[in-house]
This record gives C-alpha cells, sequence and structure tokens, in this order.
C-alpha cells in the first residue's frame, strides 16, 4: 500500500443504516491521488453511466469527504467535499480547513462516502473502530455556534463516563451544516469551527438533503506512517520556516485586500459589481485591526501561517457578532458587493452567514443580486416585505435569515443566483440573467477580470470547471496546481516556492516517484476531463451548452463606470482567442 | 518542593495568544513519539469553543499531587532534579490513572498507545513546544525560570473551568450562548 495513507474508507448507507469499509487499489490511488481527483473518479464510477438522471439533492447523490495522502503532514489540513454539485450539477472539490480530517485520519479512516438518505435527522460519529449513525433531531435547526457548542458537550461527556477513564477529552472534529444547509439551500456550505466552510459547489444542501446534519470524529491513533519520516520532518521544518517568513500574509491574512483590491486593482465587486472600485478607506484592514480584530493570528492544525483572525462586535445595535475576521472574499461579498463599507457591519454580516451555514461567496451574490433587482424597480416592496437598499447591514441579515430559512422571497434567493433569476425572470416576465454575476450555477469569486490588474485572466471563470471558483480558475497552461491541492489535500495558503518542494513532501509521503510532469500531463488533465463532462452531462434541472455557457457574466462584458480602468470591459474576441488556445491545449 | 531542583523551569502560557495551530503539539509527538500523534503530545491545545485555545499542559505544582497519589513501590512517577518536571518511569507505571484523578487539572493522561501516564517532561530544559511558539511569534507559551512567589499550582485548572473565564472576557454577555 502507498504510504501516508490510513488505508480504508468509510462508506456509510443513510437509507439502511448500513456501514462498511472500502478500499481502493494502489493503481486508482497512484491515478487519482486523493480529494478532488479521487471524488471525480469515485463520483464518475458510481454515477457516471446515469449522471443526467442523478439529482443532486435526491438520494441517490453521494456525499464525499476526502482526505489526501498530505493531509497532516503538510501544514494545513483540509478536507475536501464532493459530490454532484447542487449548483452546477458537475462535480466541484470543495475544501475546508479545520481538524476534521486529522481526527478522522487519525481515527484509520483517509474519507467518508455517504450515500441514501436517513428517515430523520442524524449524525454520524467515529471514534477509531467504533462508527455510528446517531439521532440529531435534537441538533436540526441549530445554528454553526450551537450546534458544535450542543456535540462538543455530548461526545465529551460520553467520553469522560468510561472507566477507566484514561484521560481529560476534548472536543471532536466537526463538519457540519447550519439551518441552511438543512433547508436545502443550494448555496449552503459544509462548514468547520464556526467559521470555515466548503462554499463552493453547494454540499451543505446535500448533507441537508441526507438529514445529515454532521459527521464527527475522533482518533486516538497516529497518523499513518509515512514513508520516509526523516525526510518529511525535514521537509516539514523547510515549509515552516518558509511560512514564518511569509509576515505580511501572517500579520495581515487576506483580510488586507478589503480596501485595497477595489481601490488599486479595481476588480473587488461593488453593488452587485457595478463597479468594482471604491475609495473608502474607513473599510481599510487597518479599522478592521483596530475596531474588530480579538485575535491577530488564529489557524487550524500545523498551520504556521495563521492568517487568520477573530474579529467580533463587542457593543451597539450589532452586538454579539462573532466571526473569523471576514478574509478579502467575505470583506468584498458581505461588504463592499452589499454597499456595505463598515468593518462592524462587515463583520455582522459574516458573523450571520456563519452561523446559517451559508456559503458567504454565493450569500453576498445572490444578495447584491436582489439588492440590484429591487434598485431597479424589478423586485419590490411588495415582493420583498421590505425595503432593500445598499449598505443596509440590519435588513441583508434579515433576508440572509429568511433565505436560510427559505421564508418569502428567500425560497427563491435560496437556489443561488442563477437558477433564482429563472425564476424571478418567470415571474416578472423579462430577462434578469444578464444581472447574475455567475459561471454555470456558481456565483464568481471577488476578483474580476475587466480591469486586468488582478490575477485571473480573461477565461478564468468561463473555461473552469468549477464554475466561478475564484480558488482553482482555468489557467493557462492547464491544469491548475490548485487541483493539485485539493486533491492532495493541503492549503494553498501553506504553498512554498519553488514547487518542487511540495513534490519532494509528496514523494517523502507516498513513497512514489511522481513529478509536476506528472500531474500537468496525465492526473490532472484526467481529473479535469471527468469534471468537464460532468458539468456538460449536467442535469436533472439545468444542463450547460458550451457554446453559450463557457463564456464571462454579461456584466464582465459591460464597461467599469469607475476607477483607473473606467471605460474598460471583457473583450469577447480575447476570451474566443484564449478558449481556443485552452481547449486545444487540452485536447 | 522546587526549591530543591538545580535548574528549576516552567512554561508559563498565554492562553489569549494562542493561534490554535497546534505546531506545539506537532513538535512535541514529533520529538517523544517520533511521529504526528494529536493525542499522544504531551501538550494538548483544548478547542471547547472556537476561537478560545487553551494550551493544557503539567505546571509542576509544588507539591506534586500526581507523584504523591502514585501507589506503585517503587513510584513510577518522581521528579526532575533539575528542571522540576514530572518524569514517568514506564518499566513502572500500571496505567492506574490515579495520577489524573490526582491532578487539580487533569493533565495526566494514559498513553493511547501503550496505556502508560503521560506528562510533560520539559524535554530535559529545553520544551521544543516553547520554541516553535516563540519562533513563530505567536508567544502563547513562555519558559520562565521558577520564582518562589508564585504558586503554579493554580495554573493546573481544567480547560473547561479556564474556558468560562475566557469566554467572558473576550466575548462579554454573548458568552453565555457559547459556553
Amino acid at each position: 500500500m502507498p504510504r501516508g495513507y490510513a488505508g480504508k474508507f468509510l462508506e456509510i448507507d443513510l437509507t439502511n443504516e448500513k456501514i462498511k469499509e472500502t478500499r481502493f487499489s494502489d493503481e486508482i490511488l497512484k491515478q487519482y491521488i486523493g480529494g478532488r481527483a479521487l471524488a471525480c473518479k469515485i463520483l464518475w464510477d458510481r454515477l457516471g453511466a446515469k449522471w443526467e438522471m442523478i439529482g443532486p439533492l435526491g438520494p441517490e447523490n453521494l456525499l464525499l469527504a476526502l482526505t489526501g495522502p498530505m493531509t497532516g503532514f503538510y501544514p494545513g489540513p483540509r478536507i475536501c467535499i464532493s459530490g454532484k454539485s447542487p449548483q452546477s450539477n458537475g462535480i466541484v472539490g470543495s475544501t475546508v480547513g479545520g481538524e476534521f480530517a486529522i481526527e478522522l485520519k487519525c481515527a484509520g479512516y483517509d474519507g467518508v462516502i455517504v450515500t441514501g438518505r436517513a428517515q430523520h435527522p442524524v449524525y454520524i460519529f467515529i471514534m477509531d473502530e467504533k462508527v455510528e449513525i446517531r439521532d440529531a433531531r435534537h441538533l436540526w435547526g441549530k445554528d454553526g455556534k450551537q450546534s458544535i457548542r450542543l456535540i462538543n458537550k455530548e461526545i465529551i461527556a460520553e467520553l469522560e463516563s468510561e472507566r477507566p477513564r484514561k484521560r481529560m477529552w476534548r472536543e471532536p472534529g466537526i463538519i457540519y451544516i447550519g439551518p441552511a444547509g438543512e433547508n436545502m439551500s443550494r448555496i449552503a456550505a459544509v462548514e468547520q469551527k464556526w467559521t470555515h466552510g466548503a462554499g463552493y459547489g453547494g454540499y451543505g444542501a446535500v448533507m441537508g438533503s441526507k438529514n445529515l446534519k454532521a459527521i464527527v470524529a475522533k482518533g486516538t491513533g497516529p497518523l499513518p506512517d509515512p514513508k520516509d519520516y526523516e525526510k518529511v520532518k525535514e521537509l516539514l521544518k523547510k515549509v515552516v520556516e518558509y511560512r514564518l517568513m511569509q509576515d505580511s500574509m501572517r500579520r495581515w491574512g487576506t483580510g488586507s485586500g478589503g480596501y485595497a483590491v477595489g481601490a488599486e486593482m479595481s476588480s473587488e465587486p461593488v453593488r452587485n459589481w457595478q463597479e468594482e472600485w471604491h475609495d473608502k478607506k474607513e473599510f481599510g484592514v487597518d479599522a478592521f485591526e483596530r475596531r474588530v480584530w480579538l485575535k491577530r493570528y488564529w489557524g487550524d492544525y500545523g498551520c504556521p501561517t495563521t492568517c487568520l483572525k477573530v474579529a467580533a462586535v463587542l457593543r451597539g445595535p450589532l452586538k454579539g457578532a462573532i466571526t473569523d475576521n471576514p478574509d478579502y472574499e467575505l470583506q468584498a461579498y458581505l461588504g463592499t458587493n452589499l454597499g456595505i463599507f463598515k468593518p462592524e457591519e462587515n463583520v455582522y454580516i459574516a458573523s450571520i452567514s456563519d452561523d446559517l451555514g451559508f456559503c458567504g461567496i454565493q450569500l453576498g451574490n445572490v444578495m447584491g443580486f436582489a439588492a440590484e433587482l429591487y434598485e431597479r424597480g424589478i423586485l419590490t416592496k411588495e415582493d420583498l416585505g421590505f425595503e432593500l437598499k445598499w449598505g443596509d447591514a440590519r435588513t441583508f441579515g434579515r433576508l440572509a435569515q429568511m433565505i436560510a430559512r427559505r421564508e418569502g422571497i428567500g425560497d427563491i434567493l435560496a437556489e443561488g443566483t442563477y437558477r433564482a433569476a429563472l425564476k424571478i425572470g418567470e415571474m416578472k416576465g423579462l430577462d434578469v440573467t444578464k444581472y447574475a454575476v455567475q459561471v454555470k450555477g456558481i456565483a464568481v469569486g471577488a476578483h474580476g477580470i475587466r480591469s486586468g490588474l488582478d490575477y485571473p485572466s480573461p477565461i478564468a471563470y468561463a473555461c473552469n470547471v468549477q464554475g466561478g471558483d475564484h480558488t482553482s480558475v482555468a489557467e493557462f497552461p492547464p491544469p491548475d496546481f490548485m487541483g493539485f491541492m485539493d486533491s492532495a489535500v493541503i492549503c494553498a495558503f501553506n504553498s512554498i516556492r519553488p514547487r518542487e518542494i511540495i513534490w519532494e513532501f509528496f514523494n517523502a509521503v507516498t513513497g512514489w516517484n511522481m513529478s509536476m510532469e506528472d500531474w500537468n500531463k496525465t492526473i490532472g488533465p484526467r481529473m479535469l476531463a471527468i469534471q468537464r463532462a460532468a458539468l456538460l452531462i449536467g442535469g436533472p434541472d439545468l444542463g450547460w451548452d458550451p457554446r453559450v455557457d463557457d463564456d464571462n457574466p454579461p456584466r464582465f462584458y459591460e464597461t467599469l463606470p469607475s476607477g483607473p480602468k473606467a471605460g474598460q470591459a471583457g473583450d469577447r474576441k480575447e476570451v474566443q482567442k484564449k478558449k481556443r488556445e485552452w481547449f486545444s491545449y487540452l485536447g | 518542593m522546587s526549591s530543591s531542583q538545580t535548574n528549576p523551569i516552567w512554561i508559563a502560557r498565554d492562553f489569549y495568544n494562542c493561534s490554535g495551530c497546534r505546531m506545539c503539539e506537532i513538535v512535541c509527538s514529533l520529538s517523544h513519539e517520533g511521529k504526528i500523534w494529536p493525542e499522544a503530545s504531551r501538550i494538548r491545545i483544548f478547542m471547547l469553543i472556537p476561537t478560545l485555545e487553551i494550551p493544557h499542559l503539567c505546571a509542576q505544582c509544588h507539591d506534586y499531587p500526581c507523584v504523591d497519589a502514585c501507589p506503585t513501590e517503587p513510584k513510577a512517577l518522581s521528579v526532575d532534579n533539575n528542571t522540576g518536571a514530572v518524569l514517568v518511569n514506564r518499566e513502572m507505571c500500571t496505567g492506574c490513572g490515579l495520577c489524573i484523578e490526582a491532578c487539580p487539572g487533569d493533565v495526566p493522561f494514559l498513553h493511547p498507545g501503550d496505556g502508560k501516564a503521560t506528562i510533560c517532561d520539559l524535554c530535559g530544559g529545553d520544551p521544543q513546544c516553547v520554541k516553535i511558539c516563540q519562533e513563530g511569534r505567536w508567544n502563547a507559551l513562555w519558559l520562565v525560570k521558577k520564582a518562589p512567589s508564585i504558586n503554579y499550582k493554580l495554573y493546573a485548572k481544567k480547560p473547561s473551568e479556564v474556558i468560562k473565564e475566557m469566554a467572558y472576557h473576550l466575548y462579554g454577555d454573548k458568552a453565555k450562548e457559547l459556553i
């Protein structure tokens, strides 16, 4: 068996309450590694033949939670969540940081494959050899903070009651959903630790559709042995030293971007992307630091970077909001995109988004979309039940609650921006998809292409097998390196240059002799081919026509009204040219 | 008594600085076990409430109740003459768990591998956890020379007690909903 793997996966059939262990051959692991690429293999083998018929929110879909061989060894553990995506109807590998992956691997499993649908809300408890499906009716309806609180209390009380007592027990690793996932909102995330979400893909809704509130893992063993521990230790030291030198990233995280990306790069969504520029200095990271930061460094198991910051609002009308300080994406989507430029209000919305279990990007995108429709008079006070004005944090908070519980207009917006646009268009008898800033059912991350000053290329989203995902965009030449990080299942914010060191690390763990070349020429394209095929087959509710849908959102072809690149827009000819190059390269 | 040691040292713990990165656990288990093994690490970060991370490790009480409670003859637990750390003789330890019950902070634990009592040994005077925490500038762990004016036993507390104080200190009334 290759090293670095625990060697077995758990397969849990919620319909029949059956639990078994599954193994993959060395060949399959070598060809698909783990995480996203392995998810493609599993999904394609099991569902590929009838992909079009598989309802992402039906019991026939799978929910996958997969580690990779490097998870736990390389700094920054994540778990890759996948399945047929209720956003794109394709396959998204959506990773989320936290201790769950470590606990799972120390319990002896590389991943969990969940099938079927439970009769009533349940959670899965995994502790070493013990695996159980447990009642979660008392947890259903609880927000993120309460879910974690109750699960921790329950598990710790149980472990502490064991005799003889072996230790004071600490919290397990938990992946869970909030009310948004329970109510099968397609923009619901699978969460960890209050604030971390696997957002892209909408797998919170898949868990909800299975009546699965959480998967809880506690492992008391060591990580499985890598091939060469001495080498792993040496490389780990190297990576940690390198990361500790990335002092700006450590000190500010990506949250330094809320002002700078707008003001300088002009690629930040402002009021549903009507602009990508702002000059609101009061939204600068220095203000966040003084006004809302409580903890300067926060991170997950074995992370030297600790780029997260804990933030809270401790007084005033928004008192009680706690979250990790919104990173760049959420400063943009739950800030500027809603016309919000106050740190406290941004923290307030982010905290609500966390608690309800949303992907903050998808939520900010769909609420911005709704606010623009209100501004244009397409959605009215009668449709919403209230006025929806840019910058009105309280009302956006209320709207988020309605979306999570599918109340009123929230029921439509819970479907995500694209599907909401189709429904509202039908209701109003006009095409509103031109205001939907999304690609293939997935809201575009908060880095625009129009100014040309930010990293995404003109086809970054248009050709992306993960739709609007900004973390793993269509890179040129393909395939994207993020696909590898999502398959080895490690954190991109702990990467090191030169990248060869990551491969050296990978080989020291697995005992293989792979190189970037193997990924670029074989494994990566194989993964992308499956993702692409699944995406184009789509179904059952929506499919994508490559001639129409391999494209940017219409808004990206409107000219930027403000900022250093005012008057500039996406160039259709350039997009066509790059698209041809990309597809001919991929073959 | 601490005064009887030649170089009594202590790991000061600054809970509010702890990032929860658990680099300390990684270096601890690598140096003691040769593996990454969270539940065998002598320092364990408790994260009962996310964002409130609590380094939990031996406080080297002046009266060593764990050593007192050790029932074997001779005792499996002893005090390092140099640093004041509690040392475990794994040959002698029967894994009875009385040291856990005697500790006001429930710090010792039975090793998930061999079932023997496991306690921070201060790495013989050069604790690896402190080193990495300082290198990373988190400064949640500091190495200090023991001083007679401080009662270190005060720090032998259960994380479940400490966390209430921390939650109220950091989040005010909101703590009620989090505990």
